[in-house]
């Protein structure tokens, strides 16, 4: 079996082509290690994504001669299969992890969750209101 | 999407700057050499601007501020190299209250910090430009030089990485 290695980073950011795109997702329901690695890779992923942003010196500004205002950083916004790879994921793990009494999650569910998740977190949710000031 | 190039220097250095500055304070976990490398990088942006041709603006960009890092740290190898204090400046963390859960999130991120430090730098440099300042992989191998092959290796192999040495 080859496993997918590389093409797991690639598929949570979105940057795989529709075929590899179809193998990730195939491959991942039948192998733990890959899925194990998914896991791994996806949390290192959301750790790097957390960090706080920092705001620039203001005596590196005045230093050029400029003035101190500086638009806010934005980061790239989650895409819509990244969003989907991480339910994926979790589907997947709940699968593997169901009882008699585990009640089925949904894309929408994970969707929902995720986005509750990340506007609760305090290493993010400072960064959620700069963007959103950025994109009005 | 047309890409848009900003006007002027001063344009540049008010859209990019924070990224810039985040980008070198994740590569050297000094604030000071953060903001003397982010310095730097702005004035080679103005000489450079002249003569920038349409294209990737990000890949141009980010080209410039890789270059102006690797060639500090040629310098620095002459003298003496400081690691990663133990107490990260928290003066130049966004300033907003800090209840308990926000100095959590910050202790947290200063694990995530020193892993980081720990990488081989072109593990470091590809992670940071892919989960901090959110460049496509086109756009960072642009920037880098190399295949976007080479961009997906080193993406995922700096994030194994960084999940070993955070457990």
């Amino acid at each position: 079996m080859i496993h997918l290695g590389e093409l797991i980073s690639a598929y949570l950011d979105g940057e795989t082509s529709s075929e590899e795109t179809a193998r990730v997702i195939s491959h991942i329901e039948t192998c733990d290690r890959c899925r194990n690695e998914m896991s791994d890779v996806h949390a290192a992923r959301g750790a790097l994504r957390s960090l706080p942003v920092l705001e620039v010196p203001e005596v590196l500004f005045e230093n050029l001669g400029l003035s101190t205002t500086v638009v806010p950083m934005r980061r790239r916004p989650v895409t819509w299969i990244a969003a989907a790879a991480a339910a994926i994921l979790i589907a997947v793990t709940s699968a593997s992890l169901a009882t008699p009494d585990a009640i089925g999650v949904t894309l929408y569910d994970v969707s929902l969750n995720h986005g509750q998740q990340q506007l609760s977190d305090p290493g993010i949710a400072p960064k959620l209101a700069i963007l959103s000031g950025a994109e009005q | 999407m047309p890409e848009h190039v900003p006007l002027t220097w001063e344009e540049v250095a008010q859209t990019h700057g924070r990224k810039i500055y985040n980008f070198a304070y994740r590569l050297t976990g000094n604030p000071d050499d953060a903001s003397d490398l982010a310095q730097e990088v702005l004035l080679r942006v103005r000489r450079g601007l002249d003569s920038y041709s349409p294209g990737s603006f990000e890949g141009w960009l980010w080209r410039i501020t890789r270059n102006a890092f690797i060639d500090d740290v040629r310098r620095k190898k002459r003298r003496p190299t400081t690691s990663l204090p133990d107490d990260i400046d928290r003066s130049t963390l966004a300033s907003t209250p800090a209840p308990d859960d926000v100095l959590a999130s910050i202790r947290l991120g200063d694990d995530v910090q020193k892993a980081l430090l720990a990488l081989p730098y072109d593990f470091r440099e590809s992670v940071v430009m892919c989960d901090l300042i959110g460049l496509s992989y086109d756009e960072i191998a642009l920037a880098t030089e190399v295949p976007v092959g080479t961009v997906r290796s080193r993406i995922h192999r700096g994030r194994r990485m960084l999940r070993e040495a955070l457990k």
